[in-house]
């Protein structure tokens, strides 16, 4: 889980510097979209656009309502842009904010909810690289009982394990802290885990 | 299943993308749009700061550029408010011909006198008055006046004695005393 997890010190050195290379580039992407570049913010989009998009799936269960939403995430960054703040933290968790306020709107003004598709195309694409029968089943399982989680459950397996977010910006984006988001984490996989052998 | 198994299947969701179609026409639509432009009041203050674009205003006006903003603001106020003032007091003999400084402080030094002069004439009245009252009171009042005390002394007072009324008044002592006898 954790990116730096078994590597020698010089490996280590030398993912550090690769963090820090892509971090002051992301952050020149990011001035220069405030300045109103549109190719720079094409950029972000294109690094972006996956996760807002596999974030927003977790949630709704379908694609047409995810590809609305993430639509709705993308324009809102666009035009809002300019009142980014970076306050120590990647856009990402700019993002995810857009997102997490975009469901909420949408669960809101949505007065009934669409049952989650049945294996769904994004779910035989993520499956493909299996080829273990077993191991196909248990990635519908997990897949099928990442939706009966509580919502805040749900969103930090995603934040966390799909996603691979520092606890620190995972705690950033859901408004908890830290120590709430280790709490959090351990008690939706053991739920997690308690769904898939019931 | 092992925590480690679930780890392992939840990272390959990473997988999971939109459709390519999908991908390209919102990036195209997104990028088509231009961003809101903001108040009209910020766009020359933008062309001030010597920005590349209007849309770079908001590099500039960033949490650290802010009390610029607000210095800039306060010193138009400051600049309007004594535009105001300076006008008002060209102006204002034409469209406003009481509000002159040097007629008003003419026409107060007026009144002025013109109170002083009242001030005076009370004054004098008083006096003619408080003497008039006690020219009355003579007359009509029966009493021996010339034996008040307080009149006798003032007389006594502003009589003025020589040498010549000194012989005189010694004369009269002794023709006096000479009847007397």
């Amino acid at each position: 889980m954790p990116k730096t997890r078994n590597k020698t010190p010089l490996q280590s050195l030398s993912f550090s510097d690769d963090h820090n290379k892509k971090a002051a580039d992301e952050r020149q992407l990011v001035a220069r979209s405030v300045e109103g570049e549109s190719s720079a913010f094409g950029l972000l989009y294109d690094q972006y656009l996956p996760r807002m998009y596999r974030f927003v799936f977790f949630k709704v269960g379908h694609r047409e309502e995810a590809e609305d939403l993430t639509h709705q995430i993308f324009l809102s960054a666009w035009e809002n842009i300019h009142s980014f703040q970076e306050q120590g933290l990647p856009i990402t968790s700019w993002l995810y904010k857009i997102a997490r306020n975009r469901i909420i709107d949408h669960y809101r003004t949505k007065k009934i909810h669409t049952p989650l598709e049945e294996m769904p195309h994004e779910f035989i694409q993520a499956t493909n690289g299996l080829e273990d029968a077993d191991e196909r089943m248990q990635a519908e399982k997990i897949y099928t009982s990442l939706h009966h989680l509580p919502d805040d459950q749900q969103e930090v397996i995603t934040l966390r394990f799909i996603e691979e977010l520092t606890p620190k910006e995972t705690a950033h984006i859901m408004e908890k802290s830290e120590i709430a988001i280790r709490v959090l984490q351990h008690r939706a996989i053991k739920h997690l885990k308690n769904i898939i052998e019931t | 299943m092992r925590k480690k198994d679930i780890y392992t299947i939840l990272k390959k969701f990473q997988s999971i993308t939109p459709h390519a179609d999908f991908a390209q026409k919102l990036k195209t639509e997104l990028l088509s749009r231009q961003q809101p432009q903001k108040p009209f009041v910020e766009i020359p203050l933008a062309r001030l700061m010597n920005v590349r674009s209007t849309h770079a205003y908001a590099t500039r006006l960033s949490y650290a550029q802010r009390p610029f903003n607000a210095f800039a603001f306060a010193l138009t106020g400051i600049l309007i408010v004594v535009g105001v003032y300076t006008i008002t007091q060209e102006l204002s003999p034409l469209f406003l011909p009481g509000l002159n400084q040097k007629r008003i402080t003419a026409e107060a030094e007026m009144v002025g006198k013109q109170i002083d002069i009242q001030l005076s004439q009370i004054e004098y009245f008083k006096t003619t008055t408080q003497k008039s009252a006690s020219a009355l009171k003579e007359v009509t009042e029966p009493t021996l006046d010339h034996l008040n005390e307080t009149l006798l002394k003032n007389e006594s007072q502003s009589l003025v004695h020589t040498d010549s009324e000194q012989n005189l008044n010694e004369q009269v002592q002794d023709l006096l005393r000479a009847v007397q006898k």
